[in-house]
């Protein structure tokens, strides 16, 4: 024991963290509290005598304390260790006036608590004050010599350390010090790391809510690894981490978990909106909020996301402190360790048909093996405007199943012919067209179709199987209207944690073959069309139903529309629980023919399918504009921008039609609620249905 | 002589203006086509779609044509004319019959022609979209006519008259009291007070509403409406209570195109790959006896699919019949 009445000690006191000593381990931490006067307790110091009067040897500009030695309060300090450490040993560093002639060794030691008359002392370490007091009352002032005592290791912990309350050092004898800074060496808690972290890979820390098809893979491995039996995966992401202490993985350690929901970081979201707690749909929940790891440290549950909600955000918190009792928020401080946000994501899907550039419909079934059909007209239309069906002609037909999807088994095909002769029906309208070539010297060579062909079961006055003339002697692109998938597959969706992909022709059923051509104001032939061609529509007694989260889209001709505003694209509204959006290619390349090629024909059109795509989320039903925002609407991020679904208006979005961008607002409604089309296709329902 | 030439000089005025008031339009700088608007049925059911014919009538000495994409105009009774066409929107129709790839038809002098805006198979003009007209009221309809996209680049025809207005016709919506009228307040309450003529087929609460009235009002002068628009497609199941809707219904707006259901239906089943021959003939015939039944209506609205239908019904039957 210190002979506690010999000591007496002043000090400049107070806190400031700072790095220092040495590490005695190579895994250890350590945390330095500096005591200075500025905080000191009331009590514990005396102004210096700026005419040095009573001891103190110090600079006039500096604050002296004179610490009562025998208040162990003066030299307390609070743990500065994270939860679940243990303190190894305790370094001193202090500058101080040797004002005594005699050297003298002298002891410190560490209490634990505040209480002078603790018994649970325990060794700091031993110096030895040396040296005369050299000092001056007058500039210039005698530099105070530094201390630096290694305190001594206690591997198992100084005993009587208090954790996360304070502790007092004392001082075998006075001394003045300037300050004192005490570096705590402790073992650090276990350490606890997640695999997801905030500098993973974003696509890695995405769940999607759903995926819809096989094909694709989720974008996460943590999602992707989940069991598919059980629950499976959908709305489901492994949360794995590893609890390591300085002796390497810990295992059966308990680890407490729990969710937090960070701020949004849409930046379409208003600022004040962003908040913890900010989620549409909720929390989120996790399989199990305690955990043990296993041999090699590690431990893993499952976080259940949203089921609608694309954008939620979701953070998993670990500690090993049972029920997360640390007293500051979740850092490495705490023992609380985080993992990185993880976001829910939707996934579209876009079946996308090419329309023939010319033809006309099959009028009448012409089964394998017949060398002849019936069509309804005798003009090409489309690019070949003045051509009619004639001897020589290159043609091909085109099959889809019917829209009750009776013959679905036969499939989608095509088969190129050569048209042998025409002649029209008696009394119609219908042509009969022969298949096949004329040899010379007269004789014929007939052609016989490979499959049958005809109208639709469903309505067989006005869709079905249908041919088209060739530009070439067999179909390419240039026989069919086409648009890039570039804009839809961009950001705009992406930006509304929606993820589109277009389905790819290569494996699609049916995606080789062209959609008949047609220009039609009407909208249930124009769906019927759009259902007929599509391989995710089927038939569910006398309703067809498309695939959740499948979007149609073809990309077609012209509704046939003139007048102001060029319809370059439509989307089904009209017919219930169904829709599909419609690019008018063809209306496009002439307006932009018309324009003297003043605008892009392929930029344009990009934006048509995004802009009709939007519509099927029917994201605008506040404004009552037919699904637009008012026509002077901007885009969120960019005043010069106007809105993908802003009102037709010839000095705005009809002259930014082929500018290549697509974003969306954000804005307050004339009743002052927030809008905006990103929060609009985040909070629809999933599975997305018409 | 000085007489004669007085008598003379008025002779010649008197030819001049005969002249100018037998000459044909053109040099008239009259329209060559004179366009009227008629309404087979000019007082309607509110909330449901109706047909509008136009007599076409070339009036000049020369071809003319005519464009077919048709909007609508309708005058209020306020006074008040509304084109219902929104920039860049969908809401035109292409007039029937025309041909596969025309939106015109030209016209021989003399020559008139009718065209009609109609329902068949739940495909109701896009300006059907609209509101404004559809609730009980007085209203004054026309349409505007004009030729469609490319249509100049296929047609061969000849002096295009450009943009036409016809003349217009009257048109009282009504409801009748007692149950219609309830059933009125509840569409248009369903609808937020918006309900418009193809509601019955085009919105949730409309569908919904129509198949409460298909199950639970069979007397509702909405019936056959309902029947017909609140699902496309019909099959056999259906054609029971579409006979019976056109035997208790005889005398609404839609009895055609309960026919023309009916026979599509019919049509429908006869052609089930699954049916054997038997099956098949007797759908036929009943096909084309309701194709003929629809025909004899003498609606436009059904003819052209009507005729289709009757000859695709009698032609597939011949080939069961002869295999």
């Amino acid at each position: 024991m210190v002979d506690r009445a010999a000591k007496g000690f002043r000090a400049l006191l107070v806190a400031s963290m700072v790095v220092w000593s040495h590490a005695p381990f190579a895994w250890a931490d350590q945390r330095t509290v500096r005591i200075t006067p500025s905080t000191a307790p009331a009590g514990c110091r005396t102004l210096n005598n700026p005419a040095c009067g009573y001891a103190s040897v110090e600079d006039p500009a500096k604050l002296i304390v004179n610490l009562l030695h025998d208040e162990v309060r003066c030299l307390t300090f609070a743990d500065p260790t994270p939860p679940l450490s243990s303190v190894t040993s305790v370094d001193l560093r202090f500058p101080f006036e040797p004002r005594f002639t005699d050297p003298a060794s002298m002891t410190v030691h560490l209490y634990g608590g505040p209480t002078w008359f603790a018994s649970n002392d325990s060794l700091i370490g031993t110096f030895l004050r040396t040296g005369v007091a050299l000092f001056s009352c007058t500039p210039p002032y005698y530099p105070l010599p530094e201390e630096r005592l290694i305190g001594a290791d206690h591997p198992d912990g100084i005993a009587g350390y208090v954790y996360g309350g304070n502790n007092a050092l004392v001082f075998e004898n006075t001394l003045d010090l300037e300050f004192l800074d005490i570096t705590v060496h402790y073992r650090p808690p276990p350490s606890i790391d997640f695999d997801l972290t905030a500098t993973t890979d974003e696509k890695q820390k995405r769940v999607l809510i759903k995926r819809w098809r096989d094909e694709n893979p989720y974008f996460s491995d943590a999602q992707e690894s989940l069991p598919l039996s059980g629950p499976g995966r959908d709305g489901r992401i492994r949360i794995a981490g590893r609890v390591t202490d300085q002796n390497g993985p810990m295992a059966q350690q308990t680890v407490y978990l729990r969710l937090v929901d960070p701020p949004d970081v849409a930046l379409y979201v208003p600022a004040a909106s962003r908040l913890r707690g900010d989620n549409d749909d909720g929390p989120g929940a996790l399989d199990q909020t305690t955990v043990t790891t296993d041999g090699s440290g590690r431990f893993a549950t499952v976080l259940n996301v949203t089921g609608r909600a694309a954008g939620d955000n979701y953070q998993i918190e670990a500690t090993t402190l049972p029920g997360f009792a640390f007293r500051q928020q979740c850092d490495a401080t705490n023992n609380c360790y985080k993992s990185g946000v993880l976001t829910a994501w939707k996934r579209m899907y876009v079946e996308k048909r090419r329309m023939l550039r010319n033809g006309m419909f099959i009028a009448q079934g012409a089964n394998a093996g017949a060398t002849s059909i019936v069509v309804r007209g005798n003009r090409y239309g489309g690019n070949r405007p003045h051509d009619r069906l004639s001897r020589g002609d290159q043609i091909v037909l085109v099959h889809a199943p019917d829209l009750d999807r009776s013959n679905l088994a036969a499939g989608w095909y095509m088969e190129s012919h050569t048209i042998l002769d025409v002649t029209q029906g008696r009394g119609s309208n219908e042509y009969i067209v022969e298949l096949g070539t004329r040899l010379k010297g007269g004789n014929v060579s007939r052609e016989a179709l490979l499959h049958d062909y005809g109208p639709d079961r469903g309505r067989p006055d006005d869709l079905g199987d249908a041919i088209t003339g060739l530009s070439g002697n067999q179909i390419t692109a240039s026989d069919t209207f086409d648009a890039s998938n570039d804009l839809v597959a961009g950001d705009v969706f992406a930006d509304a944690f929606t993820e589109y992909i277009y389905l790819s022709d290569g494996t699609t059923p049916g995606a080789k073959v062209p959609v008949p051509f047609i220009q039609s104001f009407d909208q249930p032939l124009l769906q019927d069309l759009a259902d007929k061609w599509s391989s995710v529509v089927t038939q569910n007694g006398l309703n067809r139903v498309t695939a959740p989260n499948h979007q149609l889209l073809v990309i077609g001709a012209s509704n046939n529309s003139q007048g102001p505003g060029t319809v370059a694209g439509v989307t089904i509204s009209d017919v219930l629980g169904e829709t599909s959006s419609y690019v008018f290619r063809g209306t496009i390349e002439e307006e932009v023919r018309r324009r003297g090629g003043a605008a892009n024909a392929e930029l344009w059109a990009m934006k048509t399918a995004a802009h009709e795509l939007a519509h099927q989320w029917k994201t605008n039903g506040v404004w009552g504009r037919r699904d637009h925002c008012p026509p002077t609407t901007t885009a969120f991020d960019n005043p010069a921008v106007y809105c993908l679904l802003s009102d037709a208006d010839p000095a705005r979005s009809e002259a930014q039609r082929s500018n290549g961008i697509a974003r969306f607002h954000g804005m307050l409604t004339p009743t002052g609620v927030f809008h905006s089309e990103y929060l609009e296709i985040r909070r629809h329902s999933d599975p997305f249905t018409p | 002589m000085r007489g004669t030439l007085v008598l003379l000089t008025i002779s010649i005025q008197f030819a001049m203006v005969s002249a100018a008031h037998t000459a044909p339009p053109e040099r008239r700088g009259l329209p060559l086509v004179a366009a009227a608007v008629s309404l087979p049925h000019a007082k309607v059911l509110a909330g449901v779609p109706f047909d509008i014919v136009v007599t076409l009538t070339n009036v000049s000495s020369q071809p003319a044509t005519v464009g077919l994409v048709a909007t609508l105009v309708v005058t209020f009774s306020d006074g008040r004319t509304a084109v219902l066409h929104e920039r860049g929107e969908n809401d035109q129709w292409l007039l029937e019959p025309h041909d596969e790839m025309l939106t015109s038809v030209q016209l021989a002098p003399g020559e008139s022609v009718q065209k009609v805006a109609g329902w068949d198979r739940g495909s109701i003009p896009n300006w059907a979209r609209y509101d404004s007209f559809s609730g009980p009221g007085n209203y004054e309809i026309a349409l505007e006519l004009s030729r469609g996209f490319r249509d100049d680049e296929y047609s061969d025809h000849v002096n295009y008259v450009g943009t036409l207005r016809t003349s217009s016709a009257h048109l009282e919506r009504f409801v009748p009291l007692g149950k219609d009228e309830v059933l009125w307040n509840r569409m248009k309450e369903t609808a937020g007070g918006r309900w418009s003529d193809n509601s019955f087929a085009a919105t949730k609460v409309g569908v919904a509403l129509a198949r409460e009235i298909v199950e639970l009002h069979p007397d509702s002068s909405y019936y056959p409406y309902a029947l017909l628009l609140y699902r496309r497609f019909k099959n056999r199941d259906d054609l029971p209570a579409l006979l019976a809707a056109a035997e208790r219904f005889s005398a609404s707006p839609s009895l055609p195109y309960l026919w023309k259901a009916a026979a599509d239906a019919a049509l429908y089943e006869a052609q089930d790959p699954h049916s054997d021959d038997a099956s098949s003939g007797k759908f036929y015939d009943l096909a084309e006896a309701y194709y003929q039944t629809a025909l004899a209506t003498g609606s436009l609205g059904v003819r052209g699919g009507a005729e289709k239908g009757a000859r695709r019904a009698n032609s597939n039957r011949e080939k069961v019949k002869s295999p």
